[in-house]
């Protein structure tokens, strides 16, 4: 319903653009002719109204059409297996959820993005990757994309090939901030300065 | 949108959204299951103070007497998703038809996220 509103609402908004070019094109409408109507709807409290009710109600419709397009571009990217009761889809942005939960439970990851698709040749999974200084990038990374691969075989129950391409963006030291605190921690307090006569009652 | 059932007494009608809710709790009982996805009404509900029990849960007639359920998950992180969507599926299933004795032709399970 709301992708044949959305065609509608964009058809009949093309076809005035059309009508109007032709009737200036061809001078059906006088150029005074569309000063007036400009300036009736410019001064007249109630055509003012109306002209911005109907450019909330544009806006709103275009909303809904971009939603409309955008949700059967995503409905569309998902993987699926049919079990006896009926079918199961994944979409593959809950395969990136996984991808990014397993990778920031690993210690080296400071920051991950993976973008997945699926292909004919199997799952393809693109990581970027912002590691932690002191980390062996290839074993690490193997180490990575072997976990990846294992997890999402046995979370998704997938045979399909899975494909993880890893990309290390950068490789940042290790964090001061918790060195600091244990630092402050590790210091001795200092002893309470007491007041003199501080329970005293007079 | 209303399943009917004809009895010597009359007819007993059955809402979709019937079918939704008992859909909705069943598949909330799942253990691995998070939540089900919401739709816009039932957010916009949510933000006026009103629960509703059916999420984005969609019931479509199928036939007379049949219907397809189609429900969008969530699912909780460290769970094996086809083992989830298939107890879901049989849970959702034995609830509608055991309430509602309609039958259910598929019940469709649509993974949209994981959460801890």
């Amino acid at each position: 319903m709301r992708t044949v509103l959305s065609v509608f609402f964009y058809t009949l908004i093309c076809a005035f653009l059309g009508a109007v070019a032709l009737a200036v094109a061809f001078h059906l409408i006088t150029f005074e002719q569309i000063y007036d109507i400009l300036v009736f709807l410019y001064t007249d409290a109630q055509s003012r109204l109306i002209t911005g009710g109907a450019g909330i109600l544009f806006i709103l419709l275009s909303f809904a059409a971009v939603q409309t397009i955008t949700g059967k571009i995503q409905r569309e990217k998902t993987i699926a297996f049919t079990n006896p009761n009926g079918q199961v889809t994944i979409t593959l942005s809950a395969v990136e959820d996984l991808v990014k939960r397993l990778s920031f439970q690993l210690r080296e990851i400071k920051d991950a993005r993976a973008v997945v698709k699926a292909t004919k040749k199997g799952i393809d999974i693109r990581m970027r990757v912002v590691l932690r200084a002191e980390t062996s990038v290839p074993d690490f990374t193997a180490k990575l994309q072997n976990l990846i691969a294992s997890k999402i075989q046995e979370v998704f129950g997938i045979d399909e090939p899975i494909i993880v391409r890893i990309h290390v963006a950068k490789i940042v030291g290790v964090e001061d901030k918790p060195r600091k605190k244990e630092e402050r921690r590790n210091e001795p307090q200092q002893e309470e300065i007491g007041v003199p006569y501080q329970g005293m009652k007079f | 949108m209303l399943t009917e059932d004809k009895d010597d007494l009359g007819v007993i009608k059955i809402h979709n959204n019937v079918m939704a809710s008992i859909a909705f709790i069943a598949a909330n009982e799942v253990e691995g299951v998070a939540r089900v996805c919401d739709d816009v009404r039932s957010l916009v509900l949510r933000g006026l103070g009103k629960k509703t029990l059916t999420g984005a849960i969609d019931v479509r007639q199928e036939g007379s007497d049949t219907v397809n359920i189609i429900i969008p998950l969530i699912v909780k992180y460290g769970y094996n998703i086809p083992d989830i969507a298939g107890k879901v599926q049989e849970r959702v299933r034995a609830a509608v038809e055991e309430t509602t004795d309609i039958t259910i032709k598929e019940v469709v399970i649509k993974i949209k996220g994981v959460e801890k």
